[in-house]
């Protein structure tokens, strides 16, 4: 597999782990990262260089939107939250996903690996 | 021990941190916003570790292992937080610099000309003055190979953007011995220099291989990679 698509699963990837997390509730980067590494079981971990360059992308594209709080220890963190445009994102990017494993499936019988 | 030049270990300054490595590479200052989000993910990133029981110093060098690459992840930053939909990234990494590059060296040429065409022409013709003329060109031609390269490589443009703009000049001129003067002379039916091509290469030698050395040593110092900062 070239390295270009391996990036681009990677990023495809990020995008719908992101928005998922941000659908329930709005957080800030380091909770972000932390509640998608907890709640896949390490299996998908952002770091600081692979988390921020994806959401400043996706505030860009509208997807998300960034703005300054005070958290629960009473430090400003900037918080995301989806925006419409998100939402709507969202759901063909799961069955973009869907397809990709039943695809895998089928081919490897990797069952959603 | 991680690299940690210029900090205070008990409390690093994660602010000044950031800052100064995502700004290392001479490229245009990242927001004081970018600055603020990224340090305070750190923090977060450096406590949440010590509270599980690292030492400090172990704590610190997990926290730096968030970035490996700072100036991949200055460059990845700019082209999303920088309005780059007016101007996409190849036409500020190459295209401009290109451009500024060949623009210096043809003034520098038009000046060069205008200056030695006060000189009578008898004067011109026997006292070498083309020859110098051409000499100072070539000279002032490492200048423009260092402008062009050096505007590519602020704006994070790779090594080969940065080979092309700064000998962008040279490269005109070979595709002007190349393809423009052939073909013109194609079409006016000149057939002069299908009859001495010796001319014509000798004067791509002069007009683009000699300046694309020249341009390339000018390039050179900015060919290399900015100074990283690695974990």
């Amino acid at each position: 597999m070239t390295k270009q698509i391996r990036s681009k699963i990677a990023r495809g990837s990020g995008e719908l782990a992101i928005l998922s997390i941000l659908a329930e509730q709005p957080l800030y980067g380091f909770e972000i990262a932390k509640q998608i590494g907890e709640r896949t079981g390490g299996a998908l971990k952002f770091t600081l260089a692979s988390l921020y360059p994806l959401l400043y992308d996706m505030e860009k594209h509208g997807w998300v939107e960034g703005r300054w709080q005070t958290n629960h220890t009473g430090r400003d963190r900037r918080y995301y939250r989806l925006t419409l445009a998100g939402k709507k994102q969202l759901a063909p990017l799961k069955k973009e996903w869907r397809t990709f494993f039943q695809a895998l499936d089928a081919l490897a019988g990797v069952n959603h690996a | 021990m991680p690299n940690w030049e210029g900090a205070d270990l008990n409390k690093p300054d994660w602010k000044k941190l950031v800052r100064d490595r995502l700004n290392s590479s001479g490229a245009p200052a990242q927001p004081a916003e970018v600055v603020a989000e990224l340090s305070a993910h750190l923090e977060e990133t450096y406590e949440a570790a010590h509270s599980q029981g690292l030492t400090e110093a172990a704590a610190l060098e997990l926290t730096l292992q968030e970035v490996a690459d700072w100036h991949a992840l200055a460059a990845d930053i700019r082209r999303t937080t920088f309005k780059e939909d007016d101007m996409n990234h190849r036409t500020k990494s190459l295209w401009l610099p290109a451009l500024a590059s060949l623009f210096a060296s043809s003034l520098f040429l038009f000046v060069l000309t205008e200056i030695s065409m006060r000189a009578p022409m008898l004067v011109r013709l026997h006292s070498g003055a083309a020859q110098q003329l051409y000499a100072v060109w070539i000279i002032g031609q490492i200048a423009f190979g260092a402008l062009g390269a050096f505007l590519s490589r602020r704006v994070g443009g790779s090594r080969i953007a940065r080979i092309v703009a700064g000998t962008f000049p040279a490269i005109v001129m070979l595709a002007s011995c190349v393809i423009v003067i052939p073909a013109s002379a194609l079409m006016e039916h000149n057939d002069f220099i299908f009859h001495n091509p010796g001319r014509l290469w000798w004067g791509a030698f002069l007009w683009a291989l000699v300046p694309a050395v020249t341009l390339l040593l000018g390039a050179a110092p900015f060919l290399q990679e900015p100074a990283k900062h690695h974990a």
